[in-house]
């Protein structure tokens, strides 16, 4: 018993160490780190911490911004809505955080963005890739230098059409995810003059996709749209390849079809595997070199898409130091427009409109289990029009336009 | 109906896991996202990786020393690596961040291990209904999926090739326990989940074996 309470006393101690001001302490400012920190999205919700880690030390080793330190909370979110709500509640009332970046998946940033709005918070996004964000969701605190999955589409589907082929087959899991990529694709691909020569849906939780390969090959498909993410993708690929369909068509995703770090497991079936992204460390550009660098320096692994976190720093305090304010209505109206050099892409811009980040990205094709560079898609050509409080897929259908 | 059989095996910690199990189908694997309701041993794992995780050593050894986890390492003893314990500790105490991951990745693995062996060997039981052997077989789906979570980017990290066949035989277990969405023909199958339980307990044990090794080296 005595050793438990002298136990609970020395952590105690620890913890008011840990957190008790040294005397003539500067000023400090809390921004918060919201996602998955446990579990198979890990890999974005770590890597999410450690690149606002990194533009942290940057910021507090010239002065820190507004001459306050700058001081993370991260938070973990069980990849959920309910817990990401409770957390970002937490993170704003309790800790008050003056900037909120997160969350990983889609319905708990679209969740968090409820809070952010309500409670007037700057949320910058960078990683969730649902529409709805800079649409129906969008609001005056929320920034996000994630390509949505329209970006993504509209990047694709223009190099499906000139140099992978113009008659696509659209393959995605039927649920929320899934419908949003494939009809973001579809539409961008007859925009552009390709043709769908067929769509389907497998439901949630489908652990044999074989009945679907039929109708596919029946398509002939030259490119074969995926839209799933996960262990879906995994199994789908795993039973494509052993289908020799992995072979006989080209294919295409966008960036979260598959875990980074799921990419050397699967090889061989993803090989040739065309998906587009803004970061792989693997590209030979100097900018995401050099910020690759550094980053393999301070936590000795290569950095992942999750980079775009570390800009979501950059951006808020240079419009905290532009307006002199921690206030979010004025550094979200000075990040409005605003422009940063020093990205781990080079100099980016936010979008007044819609307050998304003019992304150029690179479309990636697997070899060897590594996102190889093939081309890069300029930002304005893939953004779209602001579409702030409409519906991005009104008037949309999935029918089949045949052509002759 | 598990109760019996934890008891009789004298595992603690997998009594630990089964408690507070939801009723629920086992959903949601497919994506990754569906995170089952903590235990103590996965509530203590998450404090401890969190304070890894911020640079917290010091807290993260003293909540090492007064929580679930360093209870369970205890329990455990006899099915883990020798010296794991100190390993861990040692770890915390010289500021290892890895070493201490590491040592966590190695009980969580030995712990979701043994919950498939149960699970096969319960599966396989002949003198239980098959309904009953489904309803324990989702419920070490889910206690399995708990911990092995928590250590899935580690252990795809250690060896991807693993982490992935990990999370398909998880998949394709679950397929088994289950009636297929619109295929009501497809009843669930016990007997068919005992093939990727075998390949998930396969997979953990090489996995413990070849980092264990490598823990012993860097000692």
């Amino acid at each position: 018993m005595r050793e438990k309470s002298c136990l609970a006393l020395a952590v105690a101690l620890a913890l008011l160490g840990w957190l008790a001001p040294p005397a003539h302490a500067q000023k400090v400012v809390k921004i918060g780190d919201l996602g998955s920190k446990v579990g198979v999205f890990e890999g974005y919700g770590k890597y999410q911490t450690m690149a606002i880690q990194l533009a942290v030390e940057e910021l507090n080793a010239r002065g820190g911004v507004l001459g306050h330190k700058i001081e993370i909370i991260s938070e973990d979110d069980d990849t959920k809505p309910a817990p990401a709500v409770r957390k970002a509640e937490k993170l704003i009332l309790q800790d008050d955080v003056k900037l909120l970046i997160g969350a990983v998946s889609s319905g708990a940033t679209m969740a968090v963005m409820d809070v952010t709005k309500k409670h007037k918070v700057i949320h910058w996004n960078s990683v969730s890739c649902a529409e709805f964000m800079r649409t129906t969701k969008f609001h005056k605190y929320y920034f996000s230098n994630q390509p949505d999955s329209r970006m993504q589409a509209t990047g694709l589907a223009k190099h499906i059409v000139d140099r992978m082929g113009k008659r696509a087959y659209i393959f995605y899991t039927d649920y929320a995810m899934g419908q949003s990529d494939g009809r973001q694709f579809k539409t961008a691909l007859e925009k552009l003059g390709g043709e769908v020569v067929g769509v389907a849906g497998a439901p949630l939780d489908t652990k044999d996709f074989s009945p679907w390969f039929g109708a596919i090959n029946q398509a002939n498909p030259d490119v074969l749209f995926l839209a799933f993410a996960g262990t879906d993708s995994l199994r789908l690929m795993t039973q494509l390849h052993s289908f020799g369909m992995t072979k006989k068509y080209k294919l295409a995703g966008i960036d979260c079809f598959l875990l980074q770090q799921d990419l050397p497991a699967i090889a061989e079936p993803m090989e040739g595997f065309v998906q587009l992204a803004h970061y792989s460390a693997y590209n030979p550009d100097k900018n995401m070199q050099a910020f690759n660098a550094k980053f393999k320096k301070r936590f000795g692994v290569d950095a992942n898409i999750m980079a775009g976190a570390y800009d979501a720093v950059l951006f808020w305090a240079a419009a905290v130091e532009k307006v002199k304010s921690f206030d979010a209505d004025k550094v979200a109206e000075a990040q409005e427009g605003m422009c940063v050099d020093d990205t781990h892409i080079g100099r980016q811009c936010i979008r007044k409109e819609d307050h998304q980040v003019v992304m150029d990205m690179h479309l990636y094709q697997v070899k060897g289990g590594k996102n190889l560079p093939i081309a890069v898609v300029a930002g304005k050509d893939t953004i779209g029009e602001p579409m702030v409080g409409k519906d991005p897929v009104e008037g949309f259908t999935w029918e089949i336009k045949k052509k002759n | 109906m598990i109760g019996p059989a934890v008891v009789r095996l004298g595992l603690a910690g997998l009594a630990v896991a089964l408690v507070g199990v939801d009723p629920g189908p086992v959903a949601g694997h497919h994506v990754g996202v569906y995170v089952p309701r903590d235990n103590e041993v996965s509530a203590n794992f998450k404090q401890l990786k969190f304070a890894i995780q911020a640079g917290k050593l010091d807290v993260a050894a003293r909540l090492f020393e007064a929580g679930a986890v360093r209870a369970e390492m205890r329990a455990q003893a006899s099915r883990l690596p020798a010296g794991l314990e100190e390993a861990t500790r040692a770890a915390l105490e010289t500021g290892d961040a890895r070493g201490a991951e590491r040592g966590l990745m190695i009980l969580f693995a030995a712990l979701a291990r043994d919950l498939a062996r149960e699970a096969d060997r319960r599966l396989a039981d002949p003198g239980e209904p098959v309904e009953a052997r489904v309803a324990a077989g989702r419920k070490f789906l889910e206690a399995i999926w708990r911990y092995y979570n928590l250590v899935d980017f580690a252990v795809t990290q250690y060896d991807s090739k693993a982490g992935v066949a990990i999370r398909l035989a998880l998949d394709e277990a679950e397929g088994y326990a289950k009636t297929a969405p619109g295929r009501p023909a497809t009843a669930p199958d016990p007997a068919k989940m005992r093939e990727p339980l075998r390949r998930i307990a396969q997979a953990l044990s090489r996995l413990i074996a070849t980092s264990s090794a490598s823990t012993r080296r860097d000692s």
